[in-house]
């Protein structure tokens, strides 16, 4: 196998530029915090390519889709034209509307945009109000103490609760700052320690996920 | 047994499933109900928010204050009343502020903030002497570096104007994250808190403060805990209190009560459903023996 197609090479890649970045945290050397500043600009570049890939990648799966009639192709030939009209309207011409500032552009975003994701953020409320009649049920003692919490929490959160009883409150803050907070430190500190072990693995060279799948 | 299975259902059973689409009636009653016919509930100011507020009015004369508006859209409801409080909250101040986004629509969401309270007429600033809005980065924590390490490689032009940072008065003696005092950020998820503890506020210790989601806050708070987070409000509620605090009652005031009448009917149903589902179980080990 050509030396250039060996998974050694990327592995090397991946190892020589961890430490680059690695060693100014804890040593300074002037020449190579330089060095780890450029890699950084570099990885500037590699995103904008990625971007430009992702926007291919997604012409072709959507086109292939239209042009199979497969179903729900309708969708993606949506996908299509608002991403590439989207795309066009976003070029720098504010003299013709497009690009930031521009009058087509801005009002696209004010008036499209803005209104379509906030709706789509608020109607997790109406799921949420289902979801909570359907599933939040006292089923185990830990269901219970979820739904009490749960319950506890909400009335602290709206203005209502206060109205009712000022208790809800302190209770509120003992819930985030004694179960909570020892939970998510937890899973904080175990996740740091995943990533802490995932960081060493690839460093020598044993992770091997990012790479054509893992395979060899 | 049920209607189902050939039997029919009892009252217990039959409320333990009301067609969703009634539910979904009902929320949007009460959401509607208190907007057209205000009921003005009471707004107490909590812990978080007073802290937040403190803190900033305790920022020095002169200090460099960087603003991030690491929000989309979606978020707007909840975040944009506590972005703009706290940018009229910064521009009644003499500090530097620095306006910036890592999140593509956060810049335009600043842009608006910024038109939305006119500084040069509502509190005498100059863009680009008291204030500026150096624009998005799209590089996530990576960006969130290389602002840390050279401002002007993340940012090279201003959002408003397009013209390089350098040539603005405010930028005069900013070189890198040491140069600024304050770090606030307002977001809705990744890259936010977490991603500005680890490139800013443990190598740099820079005071760090955070606006931030309702569902956020268990994420949030051991940051807050363990210090990393000088102060953090988060959700409506707070964005309401907060504004209150800073002196400009706004939306956030306004969607208190629609806050609460839904609370309320989302407790109902839990407490209807936990009812059908006992008394249902209860008739069910009767009828079995």
């Amino acid at each position: 196998m050509a030396w250039y197609r060996r998974v050694e090479l990327p592995i090397a890649l991946t190892i020589i530029f961890c430490l680059f970045q690695m060693v100014p945290y804890f040593i300074v050397i002037p020449a190579w915090d330089g060095a780890a500043k450029t890699f950084v600009d570099w990885d500037s570049v590699m995103e904008t390519f990625a971007l430009f890939i992702g926007f291919i990648s997604l012409l072709m799966l959507h086109g292939r889709s239209v042009s199979k009639r497969r179903e729900g192709w309708y969708w993606s030939a949506w996908i299509l034209v608002t991403m590439v009209l989207y795309t066009i309207i976003g070029i720098p011409m504010q003299s013709i509307g497009f690009g930031v500032g521009g009058a087509i552009f801005e009002d696209i975003r004010m008036f499209v945009l803005t209104p379509l994701s906030a709706a789509m953020y608020a109607s997790l409320g109406f799921w949420i109000a289902s979801a909570a009649y359907r599933a939040f049920r006292a089923r185990t003692v830990e269901a219970a103490i979820l739904l009490i919490s749960g319950t506890i929490v909400m009335l602290a959160n709206a203005p209502v609760g206060g109205s009712i009883w000022g208790g809800f409150a302190p209770l509120k803050d003992w819930i985030f700052d004694v179960p909570n907070m020892s939970t998510m430190r937890g899973i904080t500190i175990g996740a740091a320690l995943g990533a802490l072990a995932l960081g060493a693995r690839t460093l020598m060279g044993k992770e091997r996920g990012y790479l054509r799948g893992g395979g060899e | 047994m049920s209607e189902r299975s050939g039997e029919k259902e009892s009252f217990w059973e039959k409320i333990q499933w009301i067609d969703t689409r009634i539910l979904y009636l009902l929320m949007w009653v009460v959401v509607i109900w208190p907007l057209i016919s205000p009921i003005n509930l009471p707004i107490g100011i909590g812990r978080e928010s007073k802290e937040y507020y403190d803190v900033i009015k305790e920022i020095p004369p002169g200090s460099k204050v960087v603003l991030s508006y690491d929000m989309s859209f979606s978020g707007l409801p909840e975040l944009g009343p506590m972005s703009i409080a706290t940018l009229h909250q910064l521009l009644g101040m003499d500090v530097k502020v620095y306006i910036c986004a890592f999140w593509n629509q956060g810049s335009n969401i600043a842009a608006d903030d910024i038109e939305a309270l006119n500084p040069e007429v509502n509190y005498g600033k100059v863009y680009g002497v008291d204030y500026i809005h150096i624009g998005y980065n799209p590089r996530s924590e990576v960006g969130m570096t290389q602002f840390a390490s050279d401002v002007y490689t993340a940012f090279p032009n201003d959002f408003i104007n397009n013209r390089p940072l350098g040539t603005y008065e405010i930028m005069e003696g900013v070189q890198t994250a040491a140069d600024f005092d304050v770090l606030i950020s307002i977001e809705s998820g990744t890259p936010g808190s977490s991603e500005w503890v680890r490139q800013w506020v443990q190598p740099y210790g820079i005071p760090f403060l955070v606006g931030a989601l309702g569902v956020s806050v268990p994420g949030v708070a051991p940051y807050k805990n363990a210090g990393q987070i000088v102060a953090f409000i988060a959700g409506l509620r707070s964005a309401a209190e907060y504004e209150l605090l800073a002196g400009r009652p706004a939306i956030a005031i306004a969607q208190q009560d629609p806050l609460s009448t839904t609370h309320v009917l989302v407790i109902l149903f839990v407490i209807v459903g936990n009812l059908g589902y006992f008394f249902t179980r209860q008739e069910r080990a009767r009828r079995s023996g």
